[in-house]
């Protein structure tokens, strides 16, 4: 039995866009729309979609870096959704964020020792020594060497710098780590770097990756499972396998075929998408792909499909299924 | 087909302090009409610099220092502002990265397209008007009217991207550069935008450099690709051969270490290292200190571009062995 470390259970999450007056009604980014979805411990689950389809909001809403509006998150079986920060610092502590831009997310005035050794600062009790000893450890596991530690960000590239924000996310032991697109900011020869340090710190910990990403192809590397999202919608989640070879929703399809293929001997046919992402403001009523959807029919337009079990490890969001 | 633009032992150096550190150096390739060409390579490659160099847009602290672009027999370094000025944006034109910032935000996209009409073309503003509506609708914006009177900021990524397309095609350019296009965009609206680009090369058979480090795009549009690395052209080929047989070690290493769908779990191979610095390049072959399988002269002498076959270079010391073992 597979065991449960993470769990949202019909989350809504939004965000106020603009609120012009008092007497106005307010208008809402609906960034996550009733989400609900399980992570397994060790698993690597995947998220993916295009920009502004809530996959960093759910991110954050597993870590309770921001509150949900509806629905609960429970983890290890705990139900995390109403502490208050005090109490929630425990669990934190369990589960670390690596943030997208390597650049924004180091402090420039900080040493890289001392950014490391931040997370120990707050979580644990180990006195200066410890800490620097325990730095240099973790500096070597993510590839660095020693004398990295009395350097500042400025002086790393990239790869170095995603590194050391793997170091700190270490520092702590989590069990769950949530990684916001982590290597989109890198050059291909130092994203499979990155991507190997990945797999070999889960086998060597044991660690549970949300693995939150815009590209189907990097996440065919590395995860077990994968979610697919459009606009705040959970539209598909299977594993790998199911996913990648037997794709049920028109929006995972299309996904699929508009990733460029490095080998130009395969020509194949690519179903193109019409329009844009339609803003998350005023969604569409119903299916909210069914705006850009080829196969829409005319109950997409009206009603929200649900999320329906097609086998144990997968699960899709469309009308289309039931025939 | 005759050449468009033919590049010659092209050099640019920007000015450091009082030195001057080289960009680029010894670039040379050539673009016919109808003709995709891919130029490929990590960040601090020399790419952009190269398509700056041929449009003269380097500013103050760069220069061209050796070589030639010659667009349809003229070089273009020899034209002074005011006749560059006139060939850019009308028979070279560009498309810039990042679509949001490219174009003005307080000026309202029709200003911003028919700038280039009425400059050009001498068009009435009446008739550039026009002229920008059938652009517009040429890149499959729906009811262009409308979008000539709004902001860049109201508009998506996509729609940016497909106006700073249009802005380009605006004067029938025969030479069009586009500097990583889709790189700001998701997948599926990346995937309208090659459509397009592929269609409008088809209408106006334009040459077309298409700058990017996306091996996947090169693949998808390209007829033949440049690989650079750390300033040089290190391999030349034919978009095919390129992908089939990878000569040098860096193009070896880069299409290895792109995730393949399909291929499962396995570990990715990758290149240790990264690229170098304009100021520490190192001595002999700049990729030598991140090369597998480097030999002593490697870390000594610079190799020569080599024609290996012809439409193939390499530069690479260990070319002739490599083409051994593979016979």
């Amino acid at each position: 039995m597979k065991e449960v470390i993470l769990k949202l259970e019909g989350v809504h999450k939004k965000f106020v866009a603009s609120k012009k007056s008092f007497r106005k009604k307010a208008t809402f980014v609906h960034a996550l729309n009733d989400i609900s979805l399980e992570v397994y411990r060790g698993e690597t689950l995947a998220i993916v979609g295009e920009s502004g389809c809530g996959k960093s909001t759910l991110g954050r809403v597993a870590n309770k870096i921001l509150d949900v509006e509806e629905g609960e998150v429970y983890f290890d079986g705990i139900n995390i959704t109403h502490l208050n920060t005090k109490k929630m610092l425990k669990y934190r502590k369990k589960m670390q964020v690596i943030f997208q831009d390597p650049y924004g997310s180091l402090n420039p005035r900080l040493k890289i020792r001392d950014l490391i050794g931040e997370p120990l600062l707050v979580h644990s009790e180990m006195n200066k020594n410890q800490r620097e000893n325990k730095v240099k450890e973790l500096l070597n596991i993510v590839g660095l060497s020693e004398e990295h530690a009395t350097r500042y960000p400025h002086e790393f590239s990239g790869g170095q710098r995603q590194r050391v924000g793997i170091a700190r996310a270490l520092s702590v032991n989590p069990s769950l780590i949530i990684a916001d697109e982590p290597i989109s900011a890198l050059d291909v020869s130092i994203q499979a770097q990155i991507l190997n340090i990945f797999k070999e710190l889960q086998n060597k910990y044991d660690l549970t990756y949300i693995f939150i990403s815009h590209d189907l192809s990097v996440v065919e590397m590395i995860s077990d499972r994968i979610g697919v999202m459009y606009l705040g919608k959970l539209v598909e989640i299977a594993d790998k396998n199911n996913l990648y070879n037997n794709p049920m929703h028109p929006y995972t399809k299309a996904l699929l075929s508009a990733i460029p293929v490095a080998d130009p001997t395969r020509k194949k046919k690519r179903i193109i998408l019409n329009g844009d992402i339609p803003s998350p403001i005023d969604a569409p009523k119903g299916c909210p792909f069914s705006t850009r959807c080829p196969e829409v029919m005319d109950i997409c337009k009206n009603k929200m499909p649900e999320l329906i079990k097609l086998s144990d490890s997968h699960s899709a969001a469309c009308h289309l299924i039931k025939k | 087909m005759k050449n468009l633009l033919t590049i010659k032992n092209l050099k640019t150096e920007f000015k450091k302090d009082k030195s001057s550190v080289t960009a680029i150096e010894g670039v040379s390739f050539d673009i016919k009409e109808g003709e995709i060409v891919g130029l490929v390579g990590e960040s601090g490659s020399g790419k952009s610099v190269t398509s700056l160099s041929i449009m003269s847009l380097l500013g103050e602290q760069g220069k061209v220092t050796e070589g030639s672009v010659e667009f349809k027999g003229e070089n273009v370094l020899d034209l002074s502002k005011n006749e560059i000025r006139k060939l850019r944006g009308g028979k070279m034109s560009m498309i810039f990265q990042d679509p949001m910032s490219s174009l003005n935000p307080v000026l309202k996209i029709g200003d911003q397209l028919m700038e280039s009409s009425k400059l050009h073309l001498g068009f009435s503003k009446a008739k550039a008007k026009e002229h920008s509506i059938k652009m517009l609708d040429l890149v499959g914006i729906p009811s262009p009217e409308n979008l000539m009177t709004r902001y860049p900021h109201q508009l998506s990524g996509g729609m940016c991207q497909r106006i700073m397309i249009s802005m380009a095609m605006a004067c029938n350019p025969e030479l069009l550069i586009a500097d990583e296009p889709t790189t700001a965009l998701d997948v599926t609206i990346q995937a309208q935008i090659m459509e397009l680009i592929l269609e409008l090369k088809e209408k106006k058979n334009m040459g077309i450099l298409l700058i990017t480090h996306d091996l996947g795009v090169v693949a998808e549009m390209c007829d033949k690709v440049l690989v650079m690395y750390a300033g040089r052209i290190v391999e030349k080929a034919n978009i095919l051969d390129l992908f089939k047989s990878p000569k040098h070690p860096y193009t070896k290493g880069l299409i290895a270490s792109v995730p393949k769908l399909g291929s499962g779990n396995s570990e990715l191979p990758f290149i240790e290292g990264k690229v170098p610095s304009l100021e520490n390049m190192p001595k002999g072959c700049k990729f030598s200190p991140r090369c597998s399988s480097a030999i002593d002269i490697c870390f000594t002498k610079e190799p020569k571009l080599v024609k290996i076959s012809p439409n193939r270079e390499c530069r690479c010391h260990l070319v002739k062995e490599i083409e051994e073992k593979e016979s």
